[in-house]
């Protein structure tokens, strides 16, 4: 009988104990870096002041989200923010595995590793330089492009009062500077397919479409359900960087362009409320929260391997 | 098979994670407290026979201390130099050093607030009404200064302020958080021009802001390079086109007002009844803002104004100086060293205010306008308090950090303030007015032997050309209406500053759609609170 009593979580402890000294750091890590600092979800509810501190200024109810939601904006950015994301996501997502095939195919390992760099290279620059690029090239008086254009006897270009340039630079901007990250990570995937799968459809006869299609793609499939998942995750987390530098607080392309990070930010600049900003944190956590849940659950229903939990 | 796809699983983790944890990581903490503290300062109560010695003989600075200051703007190239000198000065007197870092005038909003939030090696900071003074005292940032810690601790700026409006002006909520400059500037908003192209162009002369339409017109034409007004995204994006409406109804001021944003609503200062106008709609003052906004526009439309103000970060006043602006705008403070600059570029400079159309005027700076504050954090204020004492009262200090090192940056000749030889205008490391100390008490200063013939007019003229703003000292308090005042930033942000760039399709249009988004965000709700508390505030003044 003593035997069917259920093991304690001591016994348990002991039992494995060097498994769970190993993962007594990541841990610690995940406690002192992710929940710990969720208690900072309280200022939303409060009227903060720096004397009292997070934990003792005043509650002040749901106050700090009626800003959020009495502006009308709540939805626009709301939109804004999905709909540039869903983007990115495809077009990083595509372009990441076209560009890692390709360079799985390449024969030259040279030309591999060259062009693999000069991909990957735009990820270590940050927005701020990369807006002052964008500036030289299209600034209206001076600018390479309205240069050239005006050299050719066009009318320059205005990018910084006309909306719809933005509906393509934003994205093709997105993509040169994370396309050489997606490619290594969807290229470390294709590395780990078995050769003898290659080898096997070669002595069948297979072209190299014929492969990529039946072979590379399929086994790929985990790989991108995960990282799509992250990246739905993600979803309502805009990239505040290269919005806020590359448009800032241009009045003129703000509808098309703000997402709720950029709106956070201009509107509580005046007020310097942490209250109200935290707010909008803390719908967007919730949302994204609920995000992943509902895509999760949709991918276990239709292929329970490839979910995340 | 699994094998394998376990490992790209980890692979590909290991790279997600990576790339969160570059995105998550700190910064290097700033360079370590100076070593020299753990050495003992053998005659530590000897101190420079100044005649405060006397009176601060209870303070004890037996123990070295490393003090932190912010200023905004940037850094001048001679600032080092100044600071070393500046640091031996301290040393010797009330046996502290300081680092002073700069806030750039571009992410002033964003970073200000942030370094007091995160309270880490700040001791001192610069602040003013324009610069987040009420609202970052008012949720506890500062440490509140009371009459005893004046007395104590700054005996020469209280023998300054002493008997002045300063203290009643810097109240918050009854009390006091900063140290407001014992000598209010005299200065008066103002814009430069090319007197030069003006006569090779054949221009009429320039004598008030909306004359200015014809030169504009001869630099767009003649000058290849320039822009006749090269704006920037943040200060200079309103500013011509406040100068119209000014010149048009006389001086209003927004109770809200920050750079950039504020409530939508303005009060005449020099009325006096404190009443609240909207700018928009059917208001009495709204074919006033119409009819500037539609001058913006011709300009704009005519490519007097650069098409990408919203992205230049170089303000009209400096590429001026670089001959890319045919208009630089500015105050008759921070243009003297413009001035001086393109006139050392050969250069001929026309300086004029741009002041209230009837009254001809200004509103005169309070006290409260340049000041700086002790963060709630501050662990060495009392030594802080003691060394910007000196800063501000001592001439020798005051000097220093105003117009930098004697005989590299400036000599003092015949009574004025002088270059030394081999010294211009533009090459001087540290021009004067330039560093940010702009609280120090300015009735030490000398004349400059480099202002011009034009500046020295205008300098003469500032006197009559100031006014009293009856609500100066009004600070407003936002804490019942921070929602609507929050969107009603955020819509002057979207839909005004379009408007007042010229940079919108139809001005009409624009400024009604600018009143439905006001009235939405709850302006009214903002105008009922503040007309109360300014009705309040001008009846306890009585």
């Amino acid at each position: 009988m003593k035997s069917l009593k259920k093991p304690g979580f001591f016994h348990e402890l002991a039992k494995n104990k060097v498994l769970y000294l190993m993962f007594l750091p990541v841990a610690v890590y995940y406690i002192l870096f992710a929940y710990v600092p969720m208690l900072g979800i309280v200022v939303a509810f409060k009227d903060f002041n720096y004397r009292d501190g997070i934990l003792f200024s005043p509650w002040n109810g749901v106050d700090n989200f009626r800003y959020f939601f009495v502006s009308g904006k709540a939805l626009q950015v709301t939109t804004n923010t999905i709909m540039y994301n869903v983007v990115f996501l495809a077009i990083y997502t595509i372009f990441s595995i076209m560009v890692a095939i390709m360079i799985s195919e390449l024969a030259s390992k040279i030309f591999k590793k060259v062009s693999q760099s000069f991909m990957f290279l735009p990820y270590f620059i940050s927005w701020v330089v990369v807006s002052a690029f964008m500036y030289n090239f299209f600034n209206y008086d001076y600018g390479l492009v309205n240069n050239f254009l005006r050299a050719l006897g066009n009318e320059p270009i205005n990018i910084y009062s006309e909306p719809s340039y933005w509906y393509i630079l934003l994205p093709v901007l997105y993509l040169w500077k994370w396309v050489g990250f997606g490619s290594v990570l969807y290229l470390s995937a294709i590395s780990g397919i078995d050769q003898e799968c290659y080898e096997a459809a070669t002595i069948d006869g297979a072209n190299m479409f014929q492969k990529i299609f039946k072979i590379t793609l399929p086994l790929l499939k985990p790989t991108v359900v995960i990282l799509l998942l992250l990246g739905v995750g993600r979803i309502l987390r805009g990239e505040f960087d290269m919005f806020y530098n590359l448009i800032g607080n241009n009045g003129l392309l703000i509808d098309n362009t703000d997402i709720i990070d950029t709106l956070v930010f201009r509107s509580l600049l005046g007020t310097q409320d942490f209250g109200m900003a935290s707010a909008a944190g803390f719908y967007q956590s919730v949302l994204c929260f609920l995000i992943i849940m509902i895509v999760n659950t949709i991918v276990r229903k239709v292929d329970s391997e490839s979910a995340l939990f | 098979m699994k094998r394998f796809r376990l490992l790209t699983l980890i692979v590909t983790l290991a790279l997600v994670m990576s790339l969160i944890l570059t995105g998550c990581g700190q910064p290097a903490s700033k360079d370590e407290p100076a070593k020299t503290a753990a050495v003992e300062k053998t005659a530590a109560p000897e101190k420079t026979a100044d005649e405060a010695a006397a009176e601060e003989p209870a303070i004890d600075t037996s123990k070295e201390v490393k003090l932190y200051g912010y200023l905004l703007g940037a850094a001048p190239a001679g600032f080092n130099d100044v600071m070393a000198e500046l640091n031996a000065k301290l040393k010797a007197d009330v046996n502290a050093t300081m680092e002073i870092s700069y806030i750039g005038w571009s992410d002033m909003q964003a970073k200000y607030p942030l370094i007091l939030a995160a309270g880490e090696d700040v001791d001192w900071i610069f602040t003013a009404p324009w610069s987040f003074y009420a609202q970052q005292a008012g949720k506890g940032a500062f440490m509140e200064l009371t009459e005893e810690i004046f007395e104590k601790y700054l005996p020469r700026q209280y023998e300054q302020l002493k008997g002045t409006s300063a203290f009643t002006e810097a109240q918050v909520d009854g009390k006091v958080y900063m140290v407001p400059t014992n000598s209010p500037d005299k200065k008066v908003p103002a814009f430069v021009y090319r007197e030069d192209l003006r006569v090779k162009y054949g221009v009429p002369e320039i004598n008030k802001f909306s004359d200015i339409e014809p030169y504009l017109k001869a630099i767009k034409e003649n000058e290849k390079g320039m822009v006749p007004m090269n704006l920037e995204s943040n200060y200079d994006l309103g500013t011509p086109f406040g100068a119209l409406v000014v010149e048009s109804i006389d001086q209003t001021k927004d109770p809200l007002f920050t750079t950039g944003g504020g409530s939508g609503l303005v009060y005449k200062p020099f009325d006096g009844d404190g009443k609240l106008y909207y700018t928009t709609g059917d208001s009495e003052l709204a074919p006033y803002y119409v009819t500037a906004a539609k001058t913006m526009k011709t300009w704009y439309d005519a490519n007097y104004i650069n098409k990408d103000a919203f992205a230049n970060k170089v303000r009209s006043k400096d590429s001026f100086v670089q001959g890319k602006s045919g208009v630089g705008f500015g105050n008759s403070t921070d243009l003297q060293s413009i001035i001086a600059q393109a006139e050392g570029l050969g250069y001929d400079v026309g300086v004029v205010p741009t002041v209230g159309g009837a009254s001809g005027k200004y509103m005169a700076d309070p006290y409260i306008n340049n000041g700086w504050a002790i963060s709630a954090s501050s662990k060495n204020w009392e030594r802080t308090l003691m060394a910007m004492d000196l800063i501000c009262q001592e001439e020798s200090y005051e000097h220093l950090v105003y117009y930098g090192v004697e005989g590299v940056n400036y000599v003092i000749k015949d009574g004025k303030i002088d270059l030394p030889d081999g010294i211009t205008a533009e090459n001087n490391t540290y021009p004067p007015d330039a560093a940010g100390f702009w609280f120090t008490n300015k009735n030490l200063h000398l004349p400059l032997a480099t202002w011009s013939d034009s500046y020295i007019k205008l300098y003469d003229r500032i006197p009559s050309l100031l006014g009293e703003d009856k609500l100066a000292a009004f600070n407003a308090n936002t804490d019942s209406i921070k929602t609507e005042a929050a969107n009603c930033n955020q819509v002057l942000i979207q839909y005004n500053n379009p408007i007042c760039l010229g940079a919108v399709k139809d001005v009409e249009a624009a400024y009604k759609q600018l009143d439905e988004k006001l009235k939405a965000a709850g302006v009214e709700t903002i105008r009922v609170e503040l007309q109360k508390q300014i009705d309040e505030y001008l009846a306890s003044k009585k």
